[in-house]
């Protein structure tokens, strides 16, 4: 099992404290910051040579990480259009009105009912 | 504070007892030693593009990665078997948006209640906890989205798993303490609660959630400075977060900061277009339907799982094995779980363990005894003390909220 770190600062040191066998206890009555360090966003869009790829990653992971999109079901064009919308219009997405139907096209074509399938299974009746 | 739960004791002995609890488990610690890279390893989630990263996040132990901007994590369903309460590290992880607080001074740290009261405070931790005694509430915090990858048709979203839930107990102030502090208003018909978390454009709306005045009003509604007495991890809403018993995580706001007392029915889109379900009982359509009223998520409806076998389990035949699980709802308790072995045309009552609260997993358990060797189709259906229970077909909605069909587990006896 690795440890489980936590940071705590102690005046201007950054200390990486071990959580594991200090066992329950409240830090927060120490009066000691906490500071995570988030593991990086290293997953990134599949590479292709339609016009929606380039416009995809400027945008789309402005907000978020590209698993939100890789791991969803098999959508069809219709669908990834109106998710690109909906991060347009409901998430305020700065997407240029020209570059919807491109995004949702490679979307589509790249993470919809054509994409090879990887592994899994149908989902149960 | 009360200690040790006895059900949670019980059930860690029995952990040692249930071998086929222990296949997840070793699969588990023999993909970690495999991987020398961050992730320990990956899972393959029942269903189409359920390919999903084993990651350890700060104060977590490997989780179901399902994003990292901002962090998704899901709870491995073997823990569920592990004990009634969920720890710490391995509670689920749910954020909307993705500039998240990583570093907070507990010292400077304030809640800030404003809006219809007479008089606005802001509160540092200290002064929150001189607020009253504390209290403990054992209770299942849930994602509205639970499960939302087994859904068919498929719907969009966060394609989870069963893991998004898990069982905790809470401790904190009432969130009526605080409110009487503040004094309400004559009008105020809500509460809306705001966290640190933030989306990177200015455009996308407010993380803001809202309940009726009576409910925040109920002296069970806390904000929780504990989480099975530590700290809450920062991804769980460190130093404090809203408490909501019964009701779906999506109200559970994390790094809880700003309270306001309104004069209405809040609009923000996390309650006015999010967030909402079909309003008829089992808050279901078809897919093809259009044009339903709809409510806020509200309260859980009841569930149940079999947590001491997996799927492709195999049973000693003609020999008897303890079969447990879990089973909870939204507050009224679990008044009984039945059991099947045929695939529902026959149904026995499976003994329950203490409850330790209505708001809590509830443990059953019971001795099967497969007669001949053979496949064997387990379901298991919980009712509550309102006789509300588990539909046996799936029910559906857009969202891919709410899923609490009676879950069916194939085993092998040999």
């Amino acid at each position: 099992m690795p440890p489980r770190l936590a940071h705590l600062h102690f005046g201007s040191r950054l200390v990486a404290l071990l959580l594991a066998g200090a066992g329950p206890g409240l830090l927060a009555e120490s009066g000691h910051s906490v500071e995570i360090v988030l593991p990086a966003d290293t997953v990134m869009f599949a590479p292709s040579s339609l016009k929606g790829f380039s416009a995809a990653q400027a945008n789309c992971v402005v907000c978020h990480s590209t698993e939100y999109i890789r791991s969803q079901p098999p959508l069809s064009l219709a669908a990834w259009t109106a998710e690109v919308k909906k991060m347009k219009k409901v998430f305020g997405a700065p997407i240029a009105d020209d570059q919807v139907e491109p995004i949702a096209h490679y979307l589509a074509e790249t993470y919809g009912p054509a994409r090879a399938p990887a592994s899994g299974t149908p989902a149960p009746k | 504070m009360p200690e040790p739960e006895p059900s949670k004791d019980r059930m860690s002995r029995r952990r040692f007892l249930a071998t086929a609890g222990a296949w997840s488990v070793s699969a588990l610690i023999a993909q970690r030693a495999l991987s020398a890279r961050a992730a320990a390893g990956t899972v393959t989630l029942p269903f189409a593009n359920g390919e999903r990263d084993l990651v350890a996040y700060p104060q977590k132990r490997p989780l179901i990665r399902l994003t990292s901007r901002p962090p998704q994590l899901e709870t491995p369903f073997s823990v569920f078997n592990d004990g009634l309460i969920t720890p710490n590290d391995a509670f689920f992880v749910r954020y909307h948006l993705s500039v998240i607080p990583t570093s907070i001074d507990p010292g400077a740290y304030r809640v800030r209640i404003g809006g219809l009261v007479d008089a606005p405070l802001e509160l540092s931790l200290a002064d929150l906890k001189a607020m009253g005694d504390p209290i403990e509430i054992v209770a299942v915090n849930q994602c509205s989205g639970n499960s939302r990858g087994f859904f068919s048709p498929r719907v969009p979203g966060g394609q989870l798993g069963n893991g998004a839930m898990g069982n905790a107990r809470w401790t904190g102030i009432p969130l009526k303490k605080v409110l009487e502090r503040a004094g309400l208003k004559p009008g105020a018909r809500q509460v809306t609660f705001k966290g640190l978390d933030k989306a990177p454009i200015e455009a996308t709306p407010p993380f803001v959630k809202a309940l009726d005045v009576d409910h925040a009003l109920d002296g069970e509604v806390m904000i929780a400075f504990a989480m099975n007495g530590a700290d809450l991890p920062m991804l769980n809403g460190f130093p404090v977060r809203l408490v909501v018993p019964g009701y779906y995580g999506t109200y559970w706001v994390k790094h809880l900061s700003e309270i306001e007392v309104v004069g209405d029915v809040f609009g923000g889109f996390w309650m006015s277009t999010a967030y909402r379900v079909p309003d008829n009982p089992g808050h279901s359509i078809e897919p093809d339907q259009k044009g339903v009223k709809t409510i806020p998520i509200n309260r859980l409806n009841v569930r149940s799982f079999i947590t001491s076998l997996g799927e492709s389990s195999t049973l000693p035949a003609g020999r008897e094995t303890r079969v447990r699980g879990i089973a909870f709802d939204g507050g009224q308790g679990i008044r009984e779980v039945l059991f099947s072995s045929d695939g529902g045309a026959n149904w026995q009552g499976a003994v329950l363990g203490e409850e330790a609260g209505r708001y809590s997993f509830r443990e059953w358990s019971l001795g099967f005894t497969p007669p001949q060797p053979g496949t064997y189709a387990l379901r298991v259906r919980a009712v509550n003390r309102v006789g509300e229970t588990q539909p046996l077909k799936p029910l559906w909605n857009a969202s891919g909220y709410m899923r609490n069909v009676v879950e069916t587990l194939t085993v092998q006896a040999v």
